[in-house]
């Protein structure tokens, strides 16, 4: 048994702990909000989230409730049941926002997978929010500027993600590898910006040169070595030969015929003069597309129609029968979901663009169209100008639209 | 002295315990299925892995735990060994403290063991070349080698110590509130009890975010004092660094690991010693 003067001392024990115990609480309270995002914080996404995702991030199992549910993202994804997968990985970044690969591949998901051109904009938007959880990181950045790069061929959008990608780091707290400044490269060149483009392989050819010279017999740093030194040559040697193209300009005399050949599909069928293996964009969309631009996701998938293809060309001909009557996808998906067709009026476009062909095709045109002409669709844009040797050249493109009824589709 | 013999005898019959050791191997086999599940690229893995793995240490613990230390004081008196421990010159406090300690060296024998396969396994999926083409690009301008890999698998390592050694703590607490109780309450009611606690204070973020809507004051300071009285499991969540530990945090992750040991403790201790004192007056 305890004496007394013990058990005073106990209590004294108890008394003073209790209070450290407290102090040290509202000390780690404070703390801990690092770890884990406040529920009731001022525009907290939390706050708004459903019971399920919010009981895992209170309860300190949100890692791997995240975890798990990317496990059974991935098993849809395998399976070809694509339809729950946009849920489930906004659910994920909701519980989680640092998973990096799953903002990543649900984006991928989004803009390439599901064959749905509206859906697009969607993945951009959500690379665009795991960019703002994770700022230091480069993967997000590199991603988004991808995106603009490969899908929405918007050049100097992707410059601007891929300028800011250069300056993060990877997950483990390196420098961002090596091709990311070989992609901000590529897209200097392919948004007309020449003079850009050669500073931007100078400086990769200097640190690839730094990384190689380090250590010779690494075969990365090899190949990316001569990955710079290559592209730096072509780039300058391109300027010189590209300025003697771009003196005989070529008439595209570019037509194009569209026939309803059944309920919602059309094809499109025409000529172009230019080289083989050039490729045309055959896009169908709203009359007044652009009232879709501040709508919400859904109002868009609601009501938006909007498909492109990019198609061949072959002894100068082109054929593309656009069909809005399937799921592109083949998820099993009604064609009205994708293509709604609730406008009255569609424009029907075919274009040429210079900047979106192969090399050796704008070797023929220029970056900027400089070596192409037609009587009735060029079109001059001197809003996406480029930079070629010290002078701005305007974009030179050629465009043919017509406008279609909705009854000439259904 | 005799606390720690009594500590050390405890120790012994609890791994002698097969409920233990099923859980033990149902971890550990956990552990090792959890390097099934599918994945996109090594990091995926890795993140994955971590996220499971912490997860089963600490909920294969805490049933270690609790069920180890529910049974400690009420099998002795259940038995009557208890008498002829306490007939001998070994005072109460020793016996109560002995017994919590052997709980807790059984608790730190188990988490150690579990922390081993999953350094293993962490190490193994760390410390490895690159796999993808976008590695080995990447990898040119770092160098990527054997000491690179090497470096990174003990990072790796660092944070799968720091994680299970602020597990332990939280654990160790645990293990003081549920000794604690079995002196008042059967050992049912008790894994109950202690369970409830585990989960409220886990919830204490949404506590505190509960008591600053409330209106009245009385309730408000209620639900305050019940906010700072019952422990902060919440707190000993650091898995978020530990999965993203490339996320920059305001606090020192290593300082703050070792701030929320000290409050296990501390609040432990107090635990303990609420226990020394009713175990002083209970009637065996």
């Amino acid at each position: 048994m305890l004496s007394s003067k013990q058990r005073q001392s106990v209590y004294v024990g108890i008394v003073v702990l209790f209070l450290a115990s407290v102090v040290m609480a509202a000390d780690l309270g404070v703390k801990h909000h690092e770890y884990l995002p406040s529920v009731d914080a001022p525009g907290s996404t939390l706050a708004q989230t459903p019971f399920q995702a919010l009981v895992p991030a209170i309860l300190g199992t949100r890692e791997i409730m995240a975890s798990l549910l990317w496990i059974r993202t991935d098993d849809y994804f395998h399976r070809g049941e694509y339809r729950p997968i946009i849920r489930l990985v906004k659910l994920i970044t909701t519980i989680d926002p640092h998973q990096i690969d799953v903002y990543a591949t649900g984006a991928w998901h989004m803009s390439y997978n599901f064959m749905d051109k509206r859906l697009i904009r969607e993945g951009l938007e959500f690379l665009a929010d795991g960019v703002k959880n994770n700022p230091n990181i480069y993967d997000l950045w590199f991603e988004s500027g991808y995106t603009h790069m490969d899908k929405t061929h918007d050049f100097p959008a992707a410059i601007r993600w891929y300028k800011d990608a250069i300056t993060k780091k990877t997950t483990e707290g390196k420098p961002a590898p090596m091709y990311v400044g070989f992609q901000l490269a590529h897209a200097y060149e392919k948004a007309g910006l020449i003079d850009e483009a050669v500073k931007q392989w100078e400086v990769n050819l200097e640190r690839t040169n730094e990384v190689y010279n380090k250590n010779q017999r690494d075969f990365a740093a090899m190949q990316n070595h001569g990955v710079a030194m290559n592209n730096l040559k072509m780039t300058k040697w391109r300027i010189g030969d590209r300025r003697d193209n771009a003196s005989d300009q070529a008439d595209t005399q570019l037509d194009f015929t569209v026939k309803r050949i059944g309920p919602r599909r059309l094809m499109v069928e025409g000529t172009i003069n230019v080289l083989d293996l050039s490729r045309v964009l055959v896009t169908i969309r709203d009359k007044n597309a652009h009232q879709w631009d501040d709508k919400d996701i859904d109002t868009r998938l609601a009501n938006q129609t909007l498909e492109w293809d990019s198609v061949q060309v072959r002894g100068g001909k082109f054929k593309h029968e656009l069909k809005l009557n399937v799921d592109p996808a083949d998820m099993g998906r009604a064609a009205e979901e994708i293509y709604p067709l609730k406008s009255d009026e569609y424009e029907l476009s075919v274009q040429f663009n210079p900047r979106t062909q192969a090399v050796f095709i704008q070797d023929r045109y220029g970056w900027n169209g400089e070596g192409l002409t037609d009587q009735r669709y060029l079109k001059i844009d001197p809003s996406r100008a480029g930079v070629v040797e010290g002078k701005t050249v305007p974009l030179r493109y050629v465009e043919k639209v017509v406008t279609l009824k909705k009854s000439d589709i259904m | 002295v005799n606390t720690l013999v009594i500590a050390r005898n405890t120790m012994g019959d609890a791994l002698r315990k097969r409920v233990l050791l099923v859980f033990l191997l149902i971890a550990v086999v956990m552990l090792f299925l959890s390097l099934m599940l599918a994945y996109f690229s090594a990091r995926e893995q890795l993140v994955t892995f971590k996220s499971v793995a912490f997860v089963v240490i600490l909920i294969f613990g805490a049933l270690i735990s609790i069920t180890t230390s529910i049974f400690l004081i009420p099998n002795e008196i259940e038995k009557r060994t208890i008498y002829s421990v306490l007939s001998k010159p070994v005072n109460r406090w020793e016996f109560f403290m002995g017994k919590f300690l052997g709980g807790a060296f059984t608790l730190l024998i188990t988490v150690f063991l579990m922390m081993l396969v999953m350094a293993v396994v962490v190490f193994m999926i760390s410390a490895r070349p690159p796999t993808t083409a976008g590695d080995v690009m990447g990898g040119a301008q770092t160098a990527v080698n054997t000491a690179d890999w090497f470096a990174r698998g003990m990072r790796e390592l660092a944070l799968v110590l720091r994680g299970c050694a602020v597990i332990y703590f939280q654990l160790f607490l645990l293990t003081a509130i549920s000794t604690t109780l079995s002196l008042f309450l059967t050992p049912t009611v008790n894994f109950s009890l202690t369970a409830l606690l585990f989960i409220v204070g886990s919830f204490q973020d949404l506590l505190a975010a509960w008591t600053r809507r409330y209106e009245f004051a009385v309730t408000k300071w209620l639900a305050t004092a019940f906010y700072y009285v019952t422990p902060h499991f919440q707190d000993f969540n650091i898995m978020a660094n530990l999965v993203h530990p490339e996320v920059p945090l305001k606090v020192s992750p290593v300082i703050y690991a070792v701030q929320v040991s000290a409050y296990g403790v501390v609040y432990a201790m107090l635990v303990l010693l609420i226990g020394v004192l009713s175990f002083d007056q209970k009637e065996v």
